[in-house]
């Protein structure tokens, strides 16, 4: 046998064990091969000295955890299903599954709806501080001019104007780093929840 | 020899023939060939395995006009070898302590 009949023989025997890294084994084993060529020997007597393609398999399997085997052979299956529209079984599986399926798909939709909301709360959360500080800062300034009027008695004016000053100052010095962080935020949101749908498919 | 025990041995002796320098697939049956039993269906699921756990690394070189993987020995794999190399001490004490047992309710 030759090499390519050895290596289309073998992909077949992997396809049929629904092992999944196929193309990497073919080309381990066609390096294998060229090796032994290019140490002297010829094809035929290179590919005899492989093992079997069940000895090949079976040594594969040996190695991988079940539980990974499983969800291989599972994932085969499902494809197989669909690519021969063989959907129906899976249908029924949903069917029959509905009562444990659907109360845990709730709960996670509720949950990422939570953590959306959240989001944005502290994103509204730091810019009410930041319209706060402004707001308060007009505030004082308002009293103080009142002091004028005698309505408000002079060390209220005065200390009314200190708190305007510094409160429009921090407003002035935060606005632009709160306005970075809440743009920061909102822009996280979409990779988040992108991140999240890319890892449950 | 025990499958549990012949993997991890073989795990050593892999790392072990790495340590020495990058090698590649058949020379690598070919080096520890010479003292253990080890074919390429064998070999083939170590190296996989050891790549998962970062104990080696895989570089394409090419090689008479065809790409040939190349394997290197991690920081990782260097560890493995010194902890298996103390799994060993321990399972030679065992092993002197079954034979005394064994010599003395014999004698």
């Amino acid at each position: 046998m030759l090499k390519q009949e050895f290596l289309t023989q073998l992909r077949a025997g992997l396809e049929a064990a629904s092992i999944e890294d196929i193309d990497e084994c073919i080309e381990f084993y066609d390096e294998m091969i060229s090796d032994r060529v290019e140490a002297g020997m010829n094809e035929e007597s290179a590919v005899a000295q492989m093992e079997s393609i069940d000895s090949i398999i079976s040594n594969y399997k040996a190695e991988k955890p079940v539980t990974k085997l499983i969800m291989d052979k599972v994932q085969k299956s499902h494809d197989e299903a669909k690519g021969k529209g063989k959907g129906v079984l899976w249908v029924v599986l949903a069917i029959i599954g509905f009562p444990i399926w659907l109360p845990l798909l709730i709960t996670i939709l509720a949950l990422l709806f939570a953590l959306y909301i959240v989001l944005w709360c502290i994103v509204v959360a730091v810019f009410c501080v930041l319209v706060a500080f402004g707001l308060m800062s007009l505030a004082g300034l308002f009293i103080f001019i009142m002091m004028f009027t005698g309505v408000v008695p002079w060390p209220l004016g005065i200390f009314s104007l200190g708190a305007a000053l510094f409160l429009g100052g921090l407003t002035v010095l935060l606005s632009r780093p709160i306005w970075a962080l809440c743009k920061a935020i909102a822009g996280m949101i979409p990779y988040i929840f992108k991140k999240i749908k890319k890892s449950i498919a | 020899m025990d499958a549990q025990l012949r993997r991890g041995i073989l795990d050593a002796c892999v790392l072990a023939v790495l340590e020495r320098g990058e090698s590649y697939g058949y020379k690598l049956v070919a080096d520890i060939s010479t003292f253990i039993e080890i074919t390429e269906s064998t070999l083939y699921p170590i190296l996989k395995r050891l790549e998962s756990q970062n104990m080696l690394t895989v570089r394409k070189a090419e090689y008479s006009g065809r790409l040939r993987k190349y394997y290197s020995i991690t920081d990782a794999g260097r560890a493995r070898i010194d902890e298996l190399l103390g799994e060993w001490e321990e399972i030679v004490k065992v092993y002197k302590y079954i034979a005394e047992e064994r010599g003395e309710k014999n004698a």
